[in-house]
């Protein structure tokens, strides 16, 4: 391969697909959707919990499609026909 | 009835027509699953299905959660929203798990871990199916409830009469639908095609269904959310109930309870882990149900809170919002949508009923049916027909939960089973996650946990709201049992929190967590549990297989084996789905045409089949039935432990997967011993059948030839007595197996052959039998016909006659010499064997932990290394790979390992060529590259090719060849490196093709760089010169010394060598001045190359002299040019100053003429006036009269007549002077100016210097005296006004060379000639000028004076007209002495030439 054909090389992010930053996002997540944030936004009444807790949640619904798509390139080969996963598809 | 509603009949066909769908879109799913195609989205329809988990409480149940606490419902869906970001982490490890053990529900998951244990399945089944029950109910109750809204039923009893089984028959439609397509395969693990695509329209149509409404409600009854809200905020009452009260207290920790209670349930729930692990066919479905799901209940949540609100304001009663998603659209809307908003409450709850029923099912039937039929509770032709049986566990669910709902209707427990499911799936979290997580948990800590979690739920939450529904009293509840009221359930130790639910779920996850945490830590676990453990923590990993020999000395007939295989199937299987899952176990395990089978592959064959039968009855279940089924005889299972004994020493693997390998081999050993008890009930019962034959032989003598006959073809030994233990019969074994006749053992007893040291053992054996009527069994010797004495484990049995007399004993006996013998080789192996692991393992442990100090070492490096580090096993799968590969090829460890590397790191075209290798590399025949460095390209995850240098290293990891590779990224090194050759190409064509000679000299002087343009300007080419000295060959002896020395000045310093021109001598001779910029090349600190560029000077030089030639002329040329064009300037101005001095004169000359003129007239006039006066003078006297006489007199003397007469005469004299001296000066200024004399003309310089000498005199009269001092001049042909000029010049600068401070100057003019000259001379007593300023005087713009006194120009100007003359100006001065000018002009004018 010579210099000329080299490519720029896109990376996805790659931390979206690490497991222990996934938990770390479902913690955020928790907390975003629980005490005291709630709290904080029901002090203003009705609207506002319901306001807050669909923006939140839209919010997580976009970051688990992002998740979905970094995820989607390393996940394991489709199983066969028979309905069940090959057990030799095992990773680590 | 009111016509308003509709009809029962019209709804009924909807709902059949509505079931048609279903049953048409599953048979359609199942249709292509058959076919072996995948359903269109089949990752869609995953996902879809998860939305089981809205069932009808959701559907209606929210609505009226929403207006009874405000924004409280949404917790239900966040909770999984929120751990569907975690879903890839646990729900797949789940899958995995799911995969490898064939697990059939959430219970499996407990039980495969927790010890396979069978009470443990049965415990989580009978306390599911306590909570399912009612929540069951409740979707029926949902279903029929909304029926009777919509059509009214309930509300004219008149009408009921056609349609009173109505419930019963939508209910039956329900359990029948099930049936159809959740109980269509019995192995769980097929996927459920049909199911999962109704689950899928079904949360279509509820989607559909509650957002139309929604819809509707918000913008068709309302204007919209703000509209809605601002009507909140409006009515204090609604506002209160929708917004201050849900917020007081401790709503917030109801808040949480809930969060955390969905979030465990939408992994726990039996049916949700039903849909989401078992019905997982492809997990990355699982990547589309991340958000899909979570979207879907964004969706169906939005309008909960607007229709809530909507019904309270439009006056519907809080008590009936949960049915608002129906009355709003039936009372407000159109019959379409109320029939819609039907059918989206008729699916959530269909939905959920198919699927709770099933998994309900399936665990009823594998945790209680089968253990029970096991037990012989049941009967043992059950055991083949799970679907029939879980079919009918389906209809008893339904109509369990169908009484129970027509029982609590609208009871509390009813209303609130949803929430109180949730908590009882909770509890399942602790040991869950535990099993997943932590290794050390063990089946003993999953009792304590689940059972301490389950009694808290019962007591604090079950107990109560059964209670609250009007089942016993209530006292307890308020006062706590026996009047402790810190046992009151709902506030359990004091704690009130509020509500029952956050009290529920501290205290039982408390509890369960304490308990599972404790009992694991106090007790220890099962080696096989270990493993499997073990196997949960690490799902990810690839799964241990029982490797072994294929040579170990184990042969087992696989067809004794699939016939053992079949038979297990069969018992739990119908025929074609056994024959289908045979056919399945074999294609995965056994090679074509294998007739035996060693070992392992047996071990794996019946693992297989074990995981197979899992995924129909369980686990727990499996794994008994396969070791009750699947046996080996005696000396295959001696075989099997030797074999596995021997490679167990031979094995070099990790401690944990030894100990995997010991739990196998223990796993043979319960095997062998549970062959072992089986041999010997089979022996017992063999002897209840000699017993009961002996007996009926007593009884009935006549029979006895018949008995022995039996008797006699017994494989055992057996013999009879009479009272006195005399008179003996003895079978053929018998007699076989000692040798004697049987008459003589007749006459000398049955203990005639046993071992003297036993026969005493063996009289009071038969008493003992007698006095105990009953049969007794001992291990005696008995000799063998070949004289060895063997172990016979001998039974007596005491035969009495009706009447009680003893008639004697009936013995019978059993070789066990081989069986003791195995057990004591089996005893001494394990002990072999035990010591033998002892051994190992301490030397393992040493080794291990000097391994692990390496491998954390190598580790470290590996980790910390910029290199990527990938290892490949045999299979060519990778089983390392560092961070730095990470990063070099964008591929995370857990993604890396066990794919195959060819497939992902190596670009197409190459991976034949590598596997092709690579076999040959595991044959034993390396290749090239083993142990060299080599370039290659790897793929990055994106595509793109990287290069980089692969060492390739070998080496034996368990037993089995690994390829260790270290990749270096060298794009950039293989871009600098084209980059340098790239730069070293265009610095040679730049060397060779520049315009300038280029020489490289060693440190001997050698030339080693001599470029085109060198060649081109010496004539030599490079090979001539190349190698030669440059001293010798090209520069002239004159100049070698020099040259030598700076060449060895520059070799020695290192020191660039400066500029320098100098000749050398070209191929003709000829020498050229060559330029030279020269630079010393170092390496490793010593000079190394001299590298010139030369410049031929030679030309240039001589231009250059030409050049400086020309400069000085040109120079000299502007000199003269300068001088002329200031003469011409000074000319013009006097021209111009003349001609105004001219014109002035003129125009002075004509009033000063008529002035002049007219003062003579004046004169004239004056002087006859003052005659006149005088005559009238002398005749005054004769003036009589006095008056006049005296006027006259004043007059005259007013006037001073006498003055005036003398006065008038002396004022015309002056009068004349002053007309005389303006007359000089104009004829001066004529003179000065010689307006009229531009030619060549004789003039008197005198004259010329008296006049020029008037008209500055102002300048001079003050400052100097003037001594004239004029010689005799002949006339001289000049031009004089511009020699008047230079006399001016003179003056002034005379004038101002003086110095004030010493008074009045001196000024000397003189004049005078000699021969042909004539000299005007300007002395003074000024300063003087010092030397310098005397050679500069003529210079152009020269001056001493202050800036604004003077041009300049004056001297300069003065020394071009006397030169235009062909005169010259001397020049005698010093400082402080004055100086003095003397102009000498020839007498005669010259014209230039002659001059020449």
């Amino acid at each position: 391969m010579t210099t000329e054909q080299t490519q720029i090389i896109t990376r996805k992010p790659r931390r979206l697909t690490d497991p222990l930053f996934q938990l770390a996002l479902a913690w955020v997540s928790a907390v975003l959707v629980g005490w005291p944030l709630i709290q904080i936004a029901g002090a203003h009444g009705t609207l506002a919990v319901f306001v807050y807790v669909f923006v939140v949640w839209s919010g997580l619904v976009v970051v688990l499609l992002a998740v979905s798509r970094s995820l989607q390139g390393s996940a394991p080969p489709k199983s066969s026909n028979d309905g069940r996963t090959s057990e030799r598809t095992g990773e680590h | 009835m009111d016509e308003r509603y509709f009809s029962p009949f019209w709804v009924l066909v909807a709902i059949v027509v509505y079931i048609a769908v279903l049953l048409a879109a599953g048979s359609w799913a199942e249709r292509r699953a058959l076919s072996g195609r995948q359903g269109a989205g089949s990752g869609w329809v995953y996902a879809l299905s998860l939305t089981v988990y809205c069932t009808s409480w959701t559907y209606f149940g929210s609505v009226g959660s929403a207006a009874n606490s405000g924004m409280l419902y949404a917790t239900v869906y966040l909770g999984p929203t929120v751990v569907m970001l975690a879903s890839w982490e646990i729900v797949r490890r789940m899958i995995r798990l799911r995969q490898r053990y064939r697990f059939s529900s959430v219970v499996d998951l407990l039980t495969q871990r927790y010890g396979q244990s069978v009470s443990m399945g049965a415990f989580i089944t009978l306390i599911l199916l306590l909570g399912m029950v009612p929540y069951i109910g409740l979707q029926v109750r949902a279903l029929l409830e909304s029926f009777t809204v919509i059509t009214g039923l309930r509300h004219d009893a008149a009408e009921v009469g056609p349609w009173h089984f109505t419930d019963e028959a939508i209910v039956f439609l329900i359990g029948v639908l099930t049936v159809l397509f959740g109980l269509r395969r019995v192995d769980t693990r097929e996927r459920q095609h049909g199911m999962l695509m109704v689950l899928a329209v079904e949360a279509v149509v509820k989607l559909v269904a509650f957002v139309a409404v929604g819809v509707f409600v918000t913008w068709g009854v309302f204007d919209g959310f703000g509209d809605l809200f601002a009507r909140i905020q409006a009515d204090p009452a609604l506002h209160r109930g929708l917004v201050d009260t849900p917020l007081s207290g401790n709503a917030y920790l109801t808040w949480m309870t809930y969060l955390v209670l969905s979030m465990a349930a939408i992994i726990f729930l039996p049916r949700m882990f039903h849909v989401m692990v078992v019905g997982n066919h492809d997990e990355r479905h699982l990547l589309t149900a991340m958000w899909v799901f979570p979207l879907y209940l964004l969706l169906i949540s939005l309008f909960v809170l607007p229709i809530a609100v909507g019904g309270l304001l439009l006056g519907y009663p809080l008590s009936s919002a949960d049915w608002l998603v129906i009355r709003l659209p039936f009372d407000r809307g159109g019959p379409a949508l109320a029939l819609l908003a039907y059918l989206g409450g008729f699916s959530a709850a269909v939905g959920m009923v198919m699927v709770a029923c099933t998994t309900m099912a399936i665990m009823f039937s594998n945790h209680i049916v089968l253990p029970l039929i096991d037990r012989g509770v049941i009967g043992e032709r059950l055991r083949g027909k799970l679907r029939p049986i879980r079919s009918g566990v389906v209809f008893l669910l339904l109509a369990a939960a169908y009484r129970f709902q027509e029982g609590l209707a609208n009871s509390y427990l009813l209303i609130q089973m949803g929430l109180i499911s949730f908590a009882a799936v909770l509890q399942f979290a602790p040991a869950g996650i535990g099993a997943l997580y932590w290794s050390r948990g063990n089946s003993s800590g999953a009792w304590w946990g689940l059972s301490l979690g389950w009694a808290t739920w019962a007591y604090t939450l079950f107990l109560p709201a059964v209670v609250r529904s009007g089942v016993g009293g209530a006292e307890w509840l308020e006062n706590g049992p026996w009047g402790l009221a810190f046992l009151r359930p709902e506030m359990l130790f004091g704690l009130d929190l509020g509500s029952p639910y956050p009290n529920t779920v501290f205290w039982s996850l408390l509890f369960n967590v304490s308990g599972y945490l404790i009992g694991s830590l106090l007790s220890g676990q099962r080696s096989d549990e270990a493993a499997v453990a073990h196997a949960y923590t690490h799902a990810f990993g690839k799964q241990q297989t029982a490797e072994g020999d294929a040579e170990g000395q184990l042969q087992v007939s696989y067809a004794t084996v699939r016939e053992q295989i079949h038979g297990l199937f069969s018992r739990y299987l119908p025929a074609d789905e056994a024959a289908l899952a045979i056919a399945r176990v074999q294609r995965d395990v056994v090679a074509d045409g294998e007739t035996s089978l060693s070992g392992p592959a047996y071990l794996e064959l019946t693992a297989h089949a074990e995981r197979t039968l899992a995924g129909t009855i369980g686990a727990a279940m499996a794994r008994k039935a396969a070791s009750e089924a699947l046996r080996l005889s005696e000396a295959e299972t001696v075989a099997l432990q030797t074999t596995m004994a021997e490679q167990l020493a031979k094995l070099k693997i990790t401690p944990q997967q030894l100990r995997e390998q010991v739990d196998y081999f223990r796993s043979l050993q319960a095997m062998s011993q549970t062959y072992a008890r089986a041999m010997e009930e089979k022996v017992a019962a063999l002897e209840d059948a000699v017993r009961e034959r002996a007996l009926a032989d007593a009884s009935r003598r006549e029979s006895e030839q018949r008995f022995r006959s039996l008797a006699d073809s017994a494989p055992v030994m057996i013999w009879m007595t009479s009272s006195a233990y005399g008179d003996c019969y003895y079978n053929r074994a018998w007699t076989a197996f000692t040798g004697a006749s049987a008459d003589h053992q007749a006459r000398d007893g049955w203990t005639l052959g046993i071992h003297p040291d036993d026969r005493a053992d063996a009289l009071a054996l038969a008493e003992e039998a007698r006095e105990r009527r009953t049969g007794v069994e001992k291990l005696l010797r008995l000799r063998r016909a070949d004289g060895e004495y063997r172990h016979l484990r001998v039974h007596i049995l005491p035969r009495h006659a009706a009447d009680g007399t003893f008639l004697g004993i009936v013995g019978s006996a059993v070789d066990v010499s081989d069986l003791l013998a195995a057990e004591q080789t089996l005893r001494r192996s394990n002990e072999e064997l035990e010591t033998l692991i002892g051994e190992r393992t301490r030397e393992l442990q040493q080794s291990y932990a000097d391994l692990q100090e390496r491998e954390q070492t190598i580790r470290t490096i590996t980790d910390s290394a910029q290199d990527a580090v990938v290892m490949v096993d045999d299979a060519g799968l990778v089983s390392y790979w560092n961070p730095a590969a990470e990063r070099m090829f964008g591929w995370t460890k857990g993604e890396a390992l066990g794919q195959p590397l060819s497939e992902f790191l190596l670009p197409e075209r190459f991976r034949a060529a590598h596997l092709r290798a690579y076999e040959g590399f595991q044959r034993g025949t390396p290749g090239k590259i083993l142990g060299r460095t080599a370039e290659m390209l790897a793929l990055h995850r994106s595509g793109a090719e990287i290069p980089v240098d692969l060492s390739l290293s070998a080496t034996m990891l368990h037993g089995k060849l690994h390829a260790i590779g270290l990749l270096r990224d060298i794009t950039e090194r293989q871009r600098a490196a084209s980059a340098l050759r790239r730069e070293k190409a265009w610095s040679e064509d730049i060397i060779r093709s520049a315009p300038t000679m280029i020489l490289g000299l060693g440190r001997s002087g050698e030339i080693v760089v001599f470029n085109d343009y060198a060649e081109q300007l010496s004539g030599y080419v490079r090979d001539e010169v190349i190698g030669k000295r440059w001293i010798d060959l090209f520069i002239p002896p004159a100049d070698r010394d020099e040259i030598a020395a700076i060449i060895e000045h520059a070799v020695r310093t290192g020191a660039v060598v400066p500029f320098k021109e100098h000749r050398i001598v070209i191929r003709d001779g000829s020498e050229r001045l060559i330029g030279w910029r020269s630079q010393v090349m170092h390496e490793d600190g010593e000079t190394k190359l001299i590298l010139s560029f030369g410049v031929d000077v030679t030309e240039h030089r001589r231009a250059e002299k030409d050049l400086q030639r020309n400069y000085q002329e040109l120079k000299l040329l502007n000199q003269r040019l300068e001088e002329a064009q200031n003469q011409l300037l000074q000319s013009e101005k006097m021209a111009s100053i003349g001609q105004l001095a001219a014109g002035v004169a003129h125009e002075i000359n004509n009033p000063v003429g008529f002035v002049s003129s007219n003062l003579q007239t004046l004169k004239t006039y004056s002087k006859e006036m003052l005659e006149l006066i005088a005559a009238y003078q002398a005749a005054e006297a004769l003036i009589s009269d006095r008056d006049t006489l005296a006027a006259i007199r004043d007059l005259r003397q007013s006037f001073d007549i006498e003055f005036l007469q003398e006065d008038l005469p002396a004022l015309i004299r002056e009068s004349e002077e002053g007309l005389l001296r303006v007359r000089n000066i104009v004829q001066d200024l004529k003179e000065f100016s010689h307006v009229s004399e531009s030619e060549w003309q004789a003039a008197d310089l005198n004259a010329g210097l008296d006049s020029t000498l008037n008209v500055v005199w102002n300048e001079v009269k003050y400052k100097a005296r003037v001594d004239k001092h004029y010689g005799e001049i002949p006339p001289v042909e000049c031009l004089a006004a511009q020699l008047n000029q230079v006399f001016m010049n003179l003056i002034v600068n005379a004038v101002q060379a003086l110095d004030e401070s010493k008074g009045m100057g001196t000024i000397t003019l003189s004049t005078g000639h000699q021969d042909e000259w004539a000299w005007v001379e300007v002395k003074d007593s000024g300063r003087g000028m010092s030397e310098d300023v005397k050679r500069r005087i003529f210079e152009p713009f020269f001056t001493t004076k202050p800036i604004g006194k003077g041009t300049g120009l004056g001297m300069s100007v003065s020394y071009s007209i006397v030169h235009k003359h062909h005169g010259r100006i001397e020049v005698d001065s010093a400082p402080g002495h004055g100086s003095r000018f003397r102009v000498w002009v020839p007498v005669k004018h010259r014209a230039a030439d002659e001059m020449e």
